[in-house]
């Protein structure tokens, strides 16, 4: 196991004698705590010794902050009490040494983490191409080959688990194998503003600047944490700037159509529309069942196609979902000793596949379709036939056919007593628009999720 | 009130919770799954089960465990955490395990949501492991942030199960050693009869008989099952009568 705890002290009878006082005073703060309170605070507590003093690290600043402020006294009484001088303990955070170290081993190890951020398990032929990604798959791989000159910025979006990030890292990891001197960074917005905070704390914030400007191939990923975060769409916007005048290549990605970002300065997101913009979609089945049977693989495990079938029909939302559903099932299976049959999957995976049978009722996706509108039931059911109550009656309509097994009139039935031309009528409507209206295309993607995550 | 508020101290220190002492009833193949995270770096587990199906007990077993290893874990309790305590998901990528109990307590609550979503992603991308619990099972939860569930999914998701009665039995007489005395058969029978049957209500009761012996200086039995029994009830509904 990585990250084992090593004595700083060189003195290793001095340090001996710290953690023996230690398990003293820990047992004396177990029995005066209450026992999650001593679980999180008390117990990750390490113990090091230098220069007299008793060292307590703390994981993280807040645990030693609230340390200082509720135990460190009673801590120093205990001390105290065992015939130790009470000034000698502090509290610290962190062990960066050790930090280091680790990622020193990673690297040796020759996992997937190198500098760049890149995660080298992602790579673009373990990405499972289906129509709802096509188009995404090819832009990102013609950047690959050629990056900073097709298209640039490259931005994916869509919604969460659909692969955004998966091919964010396979163009970096083939950027790097053509070139492995190109500088390829990859960073979710997240960790640029607390890195670009840390420079500023540190008054390093020039080679902050530099390190990103310098970049070959630059890749972001969830730019929508950038929302209200002033001061890095700022920065960001200088770095983007200059990458994209010496033509080096920028990739986004983002959780929907970035025009629709709340709290992304305007000339940020015109910007992100300078070069190309594609949509993920969810997976359709047949795309679905090729992840599940491709992931099986990887795992060492052959999936018989009705379980997949099994799987893929139920859970609709996001790869994550599927991959988190088939580790279960290859966990349960592992550890019960028995095959991957469709019986053991019902029994395994009751809740995830009971929980979507349930959700999606005709009811139900009346209800979330008003709910997501803000409309009354009693308006969608009604025979009024303004577009503003009119198109939500649509998309209710049309998904009630793509997600239960009703068939077109009883679905009409259930909208007030309409004909079964209308419900087709409407779902041909649907599909129509959502080729031609982005707006309406990400209405029914965040809908279906919702019904079926 | 029948008993002094007054509360013993405890003469020996509690024992750390461990993987021995987890009765495991039904859920043998979850226990097996959560002993083989720390051969596992990158493994995320969301475990769920109602209040007193061992979720906490699990967690800092497991934590237990990993020390013992010369590793490095954290647990954290999320209902016991005030809200300012966001910043306590920072920096703990660093460490092999980490452990966040209750996720159900933060459900909803949108900048709590995102700083686990980060902690998230920052232990993935330092190849650490992460076992959450929740009481609630993932989609029942109403979590806000898409990216948050959709990252939940992605491990296990393992359910921790009810015990059947001779399980709970084994609990609650496993506890009453902790405690340091021995549960008379007959009492332990008592209390399945006669009580609520769920795990978390036995063990209050466990640590309830057990305050009240020491107080009155009586042995355990039955009759004094009963009494302490009658006690809690009356609070109960001396509670609810409050509410209203």
């Amino acid at each position: 196991m990585d990250g084992v705890l090593k004595n700083i002290e060189p003195n290793r009878l001095e340090s001996g004698m710290a953690q023996n006082i230690w398990q003293l005073c820990l047992q004396h703060l177990e029995r005066e705590l209450p026992p999650e309170d001593f679980n999180t605070f008390i117990r990750p507590l390490e113990v090091a010794n230098s220069k007299n003093k008793t060292r307590l690290v703390a994981p993280n600043p807040y645990i030693r902050d609230h340390i200082s402020t509720h135990y460190l006294e009673r801590i120093r009484d205990i001390f105290e009490h065992l015939d130790q001088p009470r000034e000698t303990v502090v509290i610290v955070d962190g062990l960066p040494a050790e930090a280091t170290e680790r990622d020193s081993n990673v690297q040796a190890t020759g996992t997937s983490r190198v500098k760049t951020g890149l995660d080298q398990r992602y790579r673009f032929d373990n990405f499972v191409l289906g129509k709802s990604n096509e188009l995404g798959y090819a832009a990102a791989s013609q950047i690959a080959q050629k990056p900073g000159d097709a298209y640039n910025p490259l931005l994916l979006y869509g919604g969460t688990g659909l692969g955004k990030t998966h091919l964010l890292h396979a163009i970096g990891n083939m950027i790097r194998a053509q070139s492995p001197s190109t500088k390829v960074l990859y960073l979710d917005s997240e960790r640029f503003v607390s890195n670009m905070i840390n420079a500023l704390r540190h008054g390093d914030i020039d080679n902050f600047k530099k390190h990103y400007r310098s970049a070959g191939a630059l890749l972001i990923d969830d730019i929508q944490f950038f929302a209200g975060k002033k001061s890095s769409q700022e920065e960001f916007f200088h770095t983007f700037n200059s990458l994209i005048d010496s033509k080096q290549q920028i990739v986004l990605t983002c959780d929907r159509y970035p025009k629709e970002v709340d709290g992304l300065e305007a000339r940020l997101r015109s910007r992100f529309g300078w070069g190309l913009t594609v949509a993920i979609e969810p997976p359709d089945f047949e795309t679905r069942v090729a992840i599940l049977m491709n992931k099986a693989q990887e795992k060492g495990v052959q999936l018989k196609e009705p379980v997949a079938f099994l799987i893929a029909k139920r859970l609709r939302s996001h790869v994550r979902d599927l991959e988190g559903a088939l580790n279960t099932l290859i966990a349960n299976a592992r550890f019960t000793g028995r095959d991957i049959t469709e019986g053991f999957t019902r029994e395994v995976l009751r809740d995830l596949l009971t929980v979507h049978d349930r959700l999606i009722t005709i009811e139900n996706i009346q209800k979330t379709v008003c709910e997501y509108y803000k409309i009354r039931m009693a308006e969608l059911l009604s025979k009024r036939r303004p577009r503003s109550i009119a198109r939500p009656r649509q998309m209710a309509m049309a998904l009630c056919k793509e997600l239960t097994q009703h068939s077109l009139p009883e679905i009409g039935d259930a909208f007030g007593g309409r004909d079964h031309t209308t419900v087709l009528h409407a779902c041909r409507k649907i599909d129509e628009l959502c080729e031609t209206d982005g707006r309406l295309r990400e209405d029914k993607v965040k809908l279906l999720r919702s019904l079926t995550a | 009130m029948l008993f002094s508020p007054q509360i013993p101290l405890p003469l020996t220190p509690r024992r750390e919770s461990r993987f021995e002492d987890f009765v495991e009833g039904p859920n043998k193949a979850v226990v097996e799954a959560l002993k083989h995270m720390p051969d596992e770096p990158g493994s995320h587990v969301f475990l769920h089960g109602g209040e007193g199906s061992g979720k906490t007990h699990l967690l800092n077993a497991l934590c237990y465990e990993t020390r013992e290893r010369g590793g490095r874990a954290f647990y954290l309790a999320l209902k016991r955490l005030p809200e300012d305590a966001i910043a306590s998901l920072r920096g703990l990528e660093k460490l092999d395990l980490v452990c966040v109990d209750d996720l159900h307590a933060i459900a909803g609550i949108e900048a709590w949501e995102e700083a686990l979503f980060h902690c998230f992603n920052r232990i993935r991308e330092a190849n650490g492991r992460l076992l959450t619990s929740s009481r609630k099972q993932l989609s029942a939860m109403n979590i806000e942030l898409p990216d948050l569930a959709s990252r939940l999914a992605w491990g296990l998701r393992l359910p921790l199960l009810p015990l059947e009665d001779h399980d709970k039995l084994k609990v609650i007489s496993m506890q009453a050693d902790a405690l340091g005395f021995t549960l008379p058969e007959d009492v332990q029978h008592y209390l399945l009869k006669h009580h609520e049957r769920s795990m978390a209500a036995l063990i209050r009761t466990v640590e309830n008989l057990y305050q009240a012996a020491l107080v009155s200086k009586r042995r355990i039995t039955v009759p004094l099952a009963r009494e302490v029994l009658k006690a809690a009830a009356g609070e109960t509904e001396a509670q609810s009568a409050d509410k209203k």
